[in-house]
């Protein structure tokens, strides 16, 4: 009896572990999700002069006329400049302590106004405009865009490619630092550091592994972004490249024990077998050893990928955080974790804003979710060498 | 010293409920809220006041939620959120406490010690990339700007680029003293902040728009009228809880009380 409600506890506390998983997913998948379903204008109407004549416009269209980059003509309409009305602008004119029949008043009058577009709540809109139609397509607008700019109204950006793209570029940069000198310094610590300085050494990896990222990012800022401004002539060191330095070099103690702790696993008979044949201790070490942590190396690798990629504070701080896609390691980036942690803080809930954060939330997470199952996968592998 | 901290943590814990007052939201005026309220309590022990930041956005929506006695802001309640609260039937009270100059900053090497408005907004908006355009050296521009959770950028947004919106290549800075790092470490860099924050590793420009001369932002009450780029920072609270809060507030506009906010960096 007594047995099984001890069995019965651990098998509880495994199980909090995958239903706090599985709760998290769903969580993410609830809120995420209607980025997909919903508009940014849920509860706006569009509305123009009833002698002009468009109908409907697409919601790209409609952004850079609100912008005044586009005008009337340029789209087939009256040849008057525009004058958009949406309820951030809509302060500027009557002023934010205006009574509703001051504003019903201000619109009325320039709802005679040719080139008139307005973007408000039903209740407001002027009975005599013409409604229409904007587009959106929440496929077009999270894939098919290039800008981030959630907080635009009433017509936000929400490409998810920078972001994206800017994770992936900071990760990949990140492993050419960690994957080489992880496993260099592990060779050396598996192989030719004194028996007596090994726990040293494991110590000075977990100090190093448990550093606050913030504390890193902030010596960054302060010591290597003005050293690598000064030694490449850069306009500014806030890069992809400064980040990726010290998510590489916070990532080495555990790219390192890892692959030391396969090095170590290999079969003594193995390296018996080659040191019997006369190889020397470095032909051992690339010609049995390390192809037979192959797989090891790849979980390590991977495991490592999904440590940069959900990190957070440094890339913050060093990289520059402008939402453009990379082209070089000189590029400034902007990550997915970096916005969810700039932005989550102020989107009001319940708005296509906060919606779409969850919605890369979701993609992180699943893609953080992919690299660990895939790093677990291999695993096995091994065991057959 | 051990056997005195409970009956304080007693003591704390019993007059919370009746007598706490607390204060939350903006980032901006989370310094002057702390000063204020550290030497009034000096003064009058009785009611606690807490005070935290978390964003003018973060202290509006906890004063609507009923979490917070005051909330900090340093932007006016929008007009879609003065229309929702009137259809809700609540009534809040704004209160001035204090203003805000905006800095405009450049690198201390930049020779450029002017801007327009229309500038302003061309080097936000990426239409100006080099400060050579503008009569500076050949030198690319590195525009930083506050992240959006900031009232500070919703206020450049409204009042420098009106409407416009911000170039993919500005880079977002979470916090003001990253931000006046940034600017001191990079020559091309401009940047924008409040006064308070100003030291002497970064440049202020002066400013002119079409209804202000060229204007050097100062901490003078006199440049509330000349400089463009001048913001009132708000207290919101509930009408009914005027009674209770109200010596605070006295104290808040009293002379100590300004004598403090200058102290802080801001115009009473």
């Amino acid at each position: 009896m007594r047995d099984r409600i001890i069995t019965g506890a651990f098998q509880a506390s495994a199980l909090t572990i995958i239903l706090t998983l599985v709760g998290i997913l769903l969580f993410l998948a609830y809120e995420g999700l209607p980025a997909l379903t919903k508009k940014p204008f849920q509860d706006l109407r569009f509305a123009v002069h009833p002698s002009n004549p468009i109908q409907k416009l697409s919601a790209h269209e409609c952004r850079a006329l609100f912008q005044k980059n586009l005008t009337w003509p340029d789209l087939g309409g009256p040849d008057a400049p525009i004058l958009p009305i949406h309820l951030s602008n809509l302060e500027r004119y009557v002023g934010n302590q205006a009574t509703p029949e001051k504003i019903r008043a201000f619109l009325d009058s320039v709802a005679q106004v040719p080139g008139i577009l307005m973007a408000l709540p039903p209740a407001l809109l002027p009975p005599s405009l013409r409604p229409i139609e904007v587009e959106w397509s929440a496929w077009t607008a999270l894939f098919g865009s290039s800008r981030w700019s959630p907080t635009y109204e009433p017509l936000p950006e929400v490409g998810i490619w920078p972001l994206l793209l800017g994770s992936l570029w900071v990760t990949f940069l990140s492993l050419l630092v960690t994957i080489p000198l992880g496993i260099a310094m592990a060779i050396y610590v598996a192989e030719f550091l004194p028996r007596a300085l090994y726990y040293p050494m494991k110590v000075l990896w977990e100090v190093v592994a448990g550093l606050p990222s913030v504390v890193v990012g902030f010596w960054g800022l302060v010591v290597l972004v003005p050293w690598l401004q000064r030694s490449f002539h850069l306009t500014t060191g806030e890069t992809a490249l400064a980040a990726a330095l010290l998510l590489g070099w916070m990532t080495i103690p555990l790219m390192a024990s890892l692959s030391e702790e396969a090095l170590s696993s290999v079969p003594r008979l193995l390296v018996e077998a080659s040191y019997g044949l006369g190889a020397t201790t470095w032909q051992t070490i690339l010609r049995v050893k390390i192809p037979a942590i192959r797989s090891s190396l790849l979980t390590a690798t991977l495991l490592s990928a999904g440590r940069i990629l959900g990190e957070t504070m440094i890339v913050l701080i060093v990289s520059g955080n402008a939402p453009v896609i990379p082209t070089s390691p000189l590029s400034p980036v902007r990550t997915l974790p970096a916005t969810l942690a700039a932005e989550l803080g102020e989107a009001p809930v319940g708005s296509y804003h906060y919606h779409t954060l969850f919605f890369l939330g979701l993609i992180l997470f699943l893609l953080t979710l992919v690299l660990n199952i895939l790093a677990y996968a291999i695993t096995p592998a091994e065991k057959t060498v | 010293m051990r056997g005195k901290v409970g009956p304080l943590l007693i003591a704390l814990w019993g007059c919370a409920p009746r007598e706490l007052i607390t204060i939350k939201g903006s980032d901006t005026l989370l310094p002057v809220s702390q000063a204020i309220a550290e030497s009034y309590l000096k003064l009058h022990p009785a009611p606690l006041i807490s005070v935290t930041g978390g964003g003018s956005g973060v202290g509006i929506a906890a004063l609507l939620n009923g979490d917070t006695d005051i909330a900090m802001s340093s932007r006016p309640l929008k007009l879609a959120e003065r229309l929702r609260l009137a259809a809700a039937g609540r009534n809040l009270l704004e209160d001035t406490i204090a203003w805000d100059v905006l800095a405009v900053c450049v690198h201390p090497s930049n020779p450029l010690s002017h801007l327009s408005r229309e500038a302003l907004v061309a080097i936000y908006t990426g239409a100006i990339t080099n400060w050579k355009e503008l009569g500076g050296p050949d030198l690319p521009i590195v525009v930083y700007s506050r992240e959006s959770s900031s009232g500070t950028f919703e206020f450049f947004r409204e009042h420098v680029l009106r409407g416009k919106d911000f170039a993919p290549s500005v880079r977002f800075i979470p916090a003001t003293g990253t931000l006046v790092q940034a600017i001191a470490q990079t020559p091309g860099a401009i940047g924008y902040l409040g006064i308070a924050y100003l030291t002497p590793s970064i440049k202020p420009l002066a400013i002119s728009d079409e209804d202000h001369p060229a204007t050097l932002p100062t901490k003078n009450r006199a440049v509330l009228t000349t400089y463009p780029l001048a913001r009132p920072l708000f207290y919101y609270y509930e009408a009914r809880s005027l009674p209770r809060l109200k010596p605070f507030l006295d104290y808040a506009h009293s002379p100590e009380g300004h004598q403090i906010i200058e102290k802080v960096g801001y115009v009473p």
